[in-house]
């Protein structure tokens, strides 16, 4: 083909776009031909995406350490940006000028998660024309399906952080319209609008950081690379620290500011000017909380539970697979800026998510929920893998954890859809009998997110967990106190234990054991199309991670060279982190794929009984309640945030009603005296003159009221009025001026 | 053969120059038209006038702007406005009207003061705009006058 | 005898005030309508008549007269959809009835 690669990806993103076009213009009339356009479009979008992988991985330039192929042109010109400021490093002088870029970025990373999205989507595609079967806005759904998947190409394909939040605010209205499908409901209602709202909060900090950087180093420095692949972002940050710093030093200096002992080398170094560049923190820590918002991380984690309302296939694919991930990107694609510090505040937000999230999910007893919290832990996995430094890792880790929760979920719309709409595991039980498929493929997905050796999750958590053990230890040796700094460590490893514990307890509540309904499981069945997406699915959560896909090493190739620049080598340590740390924390964190069954099926063999008993304790009841209320997150935003709004426009409207109101009131007594002394006047004093005052002013109130008789004329005569008075007072001005 | 015309009142540049009277009667015809038909939608008290006085007006415009050399202007001005426009208006009435017995008749204030403030307009306008000199007209297009020398500020008739 | 500047803007004065005119007059919704396409006519006069006897070769005002004409397409559709939900809710058009925004 004489094709090059983007100019394939190109063509593959247009797919769902023109399928989001034909759908939803000429949807309806297609009727059940809809599902079948939408996925023979995505599978086309499929079939090109891994012919240009193949074709990336084949390439000459591939092996070496970075290659890109970028497409940058330039987009809206902002002459003037930060110029003003003379401070300002003005660091670029390449071909893109002084404007915001929009192009096309190819890189190893774009490569894997394009392959990656575009799988999911295909499945999801096939799975959803069982499972919306019955459903009166068929091809609406399927036009979503589109809209969404061509955006999150899009979001993947981006080449500058202007672009991507555009494709960052169009997957979020996406999400909005699916999550919000059957929108006649209170719950889907609700739950998209709140989804909307939280992610409103991210997009904010996204777009203040994008404001910092923009202010910092100008418009062009926002595009990742420019055409002849350099890397414009990163170059300019290291440009702009190195002239802030000063001198010869910058340099190293940059990258010491990047590697673990960072922190201690700017308060050694170069506590003056420390401020000088700490925006270059906050512009990172800004970017990631827009991050946070996408991908659900404490403490914005608590639209995604809510967004499960939604149909099963989009939790899937969007609630698990590929939109929330969208944040896990944007941090890798920032990675080069991120200073320790940022980069230490995502670490610990990464780790308290992936915590919370398993502890709720250890409660929960709606078969979405509990996958909802799981995947707010993996996400919180990721993020602590990308906040330690293991960039190959939590890419990894976000790859496999596509296909294995996407199946999860897959499994549970396929369980939910054969039960009629039941989500309550306390209602099922014993449906292995009747859906021996789904219940295979749930149990490989299990095994593999529970971290068992030669399923796919495994390889990539003992990855990052290496990764997090190494930063750790980095930390404890500087200031860092040692406890707190291996939190770090024992936090995930603790949580691998929880994580196979829910999952496994998942499972066996869903199929294993008897029946606790059997009337709601009597007609459950599969169907061939969904048991088919499940095989797929199930068989890849299981081979992702082998070494045969190369992933780890293919997601290498896309960490930029401006990272071994000058002394980087401390950075490169938890990037890949050495076999013999692997092999040693995997001692630790292995036996959760034992530990997890034996501890679920053993407390929960028999059903609820057990579990009902122990959670009555004195204290556990606590907890538990704790728990299964999300922690009280809802709760505490919806007394502080929501209600804190209402309490002030109840206050505006008490001032409003009692204070503005008082003083007009206040106004018409005090008329309303006047007029009676002047009545007593009248009466006494000069009977004609006072009866003519006091017409007088009725027929000006009259006057006043009536051109707020929201009558159209009035007004326009006032309007023209005016104009006349206009042109008048010119010609006398100007007469007066000669 | 119109667009001929146009180029005989305003030339290429933009410069006007003397091409016999036969353009500037046309303007005549054309702005009488215009005015006419304009006044003519202000004082009818049927609807169905106005929109005919409507219809001359707007041909009438796309006269003048054949006249000033906006051909293309002139054909979207038929097409669109009268063709598209005026049609919907039409429309308007059709769907609108009831009762033929409606009175709509304005009330005698309110003529007086359309009128006054329609004198208060065309009057200090018109006397700013035949007393300008306008910056960058060609100096045969614009009017006489000293306007705007000894005003000061003001950015556009300087 | 020359066509100057001045004589196009005088047709525009007046179209304006024709427009303002009808505006105040017509009680009819679809009467005020029609003074705001006559003012909008005034507008693209001046618009045209300046680009051809101040800018040369270009044709910015042309451009502006011709967004002006779409505009008043656009408006009027609109304009009469308003006013047929109007006379839906009140049996007539009179602008006058409309008063039900009055506090």
């Amino acid at each position: 083909m004489g094709l090059t690669v983007a100019q394939i990806l190109l063509l593959a993103a247009g797919m769902p776009l023109l399928s989001f076009v034909l759908l939803i213009f000429f949807g309806r009339r297609m009727g059940y031909m809809a599902g079948a356009v939408g996925t023979l479009l995505i599978v086309v979008t499929l079939g090109l995406s891994v012919t240009a992988s193949i074709e990336w991985v084949a390439k000459a330039e591939f092996n070496q350490r970075h290659y890109v192929e970028a497409l940058a042109y330039p987009w809206i010109t902002l002459p003037g940006v930060g110029a003003e400021n003379p401070a300002t490093p003005r660091v670029l002088a390449n071909s893109v000028g002084s404007a915001l870029v929009m192009g096309v970025l190819v890189d190893s990373l774009t490569v894997t998660m394009f392959v990656m999205v575009s799988l999911v989507a295909s499945v999801v595609h096939l799975f959803s024309m069982a499972y919306m079967k019955e459903d009166p806005r068929y091809s609406r759904y399927f036009a979503y399906l589109g809209l969404f998947c061509f955006s999150m190409l899009g979001l993947v394909l981006a080449n500058s952080l202007i672009q991507m939040f555009v494709f960052w605010e169009l997957v979020g209205i996406c999400s909005y319209l699916l999550i919000g499908f059957w929108f006649e409901k209170r719950g889907p209602a609700l739950a998209s609008k709140k989804a909307v709202l939280v992610n409103r909060v991210g997009d904010v900090s996204f777009l203040i950081g994008i404001g910092i950087l923009l202010l910092h180093l100008g418009p062009a420095s926002l595009t990742f690379f420019d055409g002849q692949g350099n890397a414009v972002l990163s170059s300019a940050v290291q440009t702009a620290v190195h002239q802030e710093m000063g001198g010869a030093e910058g340099l190293q200096g940059f990258a010491r500011l990047l590697s673990p002992e960072g922190a201690n080398y700017l308060t050694h170094n170069f506590g003056a000017t420390f401020w000088g560049y700490n925006w270059l923190t906050w512009a990172g820590l800004c970017i990631f909380g827009g991050a946070m918002a996408k991908s659900a991380q404490f403490p914005l984690h608590v639209w995604l539970p809510d967004a499960m309302e939604g149909p099963t296939p989009v939790s899937a694919l969007i609630h698990a697979a590929t939109m929330v991930a969208a944040g896990v990107y944007l941090v890798a694609r920032v990675f080069p800026i991120l200073t320790m510090d940022a980069r230490l505040v995502i670490a610990i937000i990464g780790c308290i998510t992936l915590l919370a999230g398993a502890l709720i999910a250890l409660v929960q007893t709606d078969i979405k929920r509990v996958l909802a919290y799981s995947t707010i832990s993996q996400l919180g996995y990721m993020m602590l893998f990308l906040g330690s430094g293991g960039y190959v890792a939590g890419l990894f880790h976000l790859f496999t954890h596509a296909f294995f929760k996407s199946c999860l979920f897959l499994a549970a719309g396929s369980v939910i859809h054969a039960l009629s709409g039941e989500q309550d595991m306390r209602r099922m039980g014993g449906l292995w009998k009747k859906m021996p498929i789904t219940a295979g493929t749930f149990l490989l997905a299990v095994l593999a997110i529970s971290g068992t050796p030669y399923f796919s999750g495994y390889y990539s958590k003992e990855l990052g967990l290496a990764g997090v053990y190494e930063y750790a230890m980095a930390l404890h040796q500087q200031s860092l106190d040692r406890h707190l700094a291996m939190m770090l460590f024992w936090v995930p490893v603790a949580t691998s234990y929880l994580t196979a514990f829910y999952m496994w307890r998942c499972w066996w509540l869903t199929f294993g054991g008897k029946a606790r309904d059997e009337e709601l499981g009597e007609h459950a069945h599969e169907t061939s199309l969904m048991t088919l997406s499940l095989i797929f699915l199930g068989g890849l959560s299981v081979v992702a991670g082998y070494e045969f896909f190369r992933v780890p090493s293919v997601l290498g190739k896309s960490l930029p060279a401006v990272m071994a620049l000058g002394g980087g080598e401390a950075l490169t340590l938890s990037v890949m982190p050495s076999e013999d740390v692997q092999a040693m924390v995997s001692q630790w964190a292995i036996w959760a794929f034992v530990a997890g069954p034996v501890a679920a099926i053993g407390i929960y063999f028999a059903g609820f009984g057990l579990a009902n008993r122990v959670r009555r304790l004195p204290g556990v009841n606590l907890v538990y309640l704790w728990l299964v209320e999300g922690m009280y997150f809802d709760a505490l935003y919806d007394g502080i945030l929501v209600n804190g709004t209402k309490a002030f426009s109840v206050t505006l409207g008490f001032v409003d009603r009692y204070v503005v109101d008082g003083v007009v009131n206040m106004a018409g007594y005090a008329m309303r005296g006047v007029s009676r002394l002047s009545g007593l006047m009248d009466a006494r004093v000069v009977d004609g003159a006072v009866n003519g005052l006091a017409e007088a002013a009725r027929l000006g109130g009259r006057g006043v009221l009536a051109p707020q008789g929201g009558r159209i004329r009035i007004y326009v005569l006032g309007l023209f009025t005016v104009l006349a008075a206009v042109a008048v007072g010119t010609v006398v001005y100007v007469l007066a001026a000669r | 053969m119109i667009g001929g015309l146009a180029e005989t009142v305003v030339g290429a540049g933009g410069v006007a120059a003397d091409y016999g009277p036969v353009p500037v009667v046309l303007f005549y015809v054309f702005a009488a038209m215009t005015v006419g038909a304009g006044f003519s939608v202000a004082l009818a008290r049927n609807i169905v006038r106005a929109a005919v006085g409507l219809l001359f007006a707007l041909v009438g415009m796309s006269g003048l702007y054949f006249l000033l050399h906006a051909e293309y202007l002139a054909a979207v001005q038929l097409v669109v406005y009268v063709g598209g426009t005026l049609i919907l208006i039409v429309f308007g009435v059709m769907l609108t009207s009831k009762s033929p017995t409606t009175n709509y008749d304005a009330k005698r204030y309110e003529v007086v003061w359309a009128v006054v403030i329609g004198v208060l307009l065309v009057v200090p306008l018109g006397w700013l705009m035949l007393a300008a000199r306008w910056h960058g007209v060609s100096a045969a297009g614009g009017g006489g006058g000293e306007f705007g020398a000894g005003g000061g500020g003001w950015g556009v008739l300087d | 005898m020359v066509l100057t500047l001045g004589h196009f803007l005088m047709v525009s004065v007046l179209l304006l005030a024709a427009g303002v005119i009808t505006m105040i007059v017509k009680r009819n919704a679809i009467g005020i309508l029609m003074g705001i396409e006559l003012i909008l006519n005034a507008g693209a006069l001046n618009l045209v008549a300046f680009n051809a006897f101040g800018f040369g070769g270009k044709i910015d005002g042309q451009i502006f007269a011709l967004f002006v004409i779409v505009i008043a397409a656009a408006e009027a559709a609109v304009a009469l959809a308003i006013i047929l939900n109007f006379y839906n809710n009140f049996a007539s058009i009179d602008v006058e009835k409309g008063t039900s925004l009055k506090g």
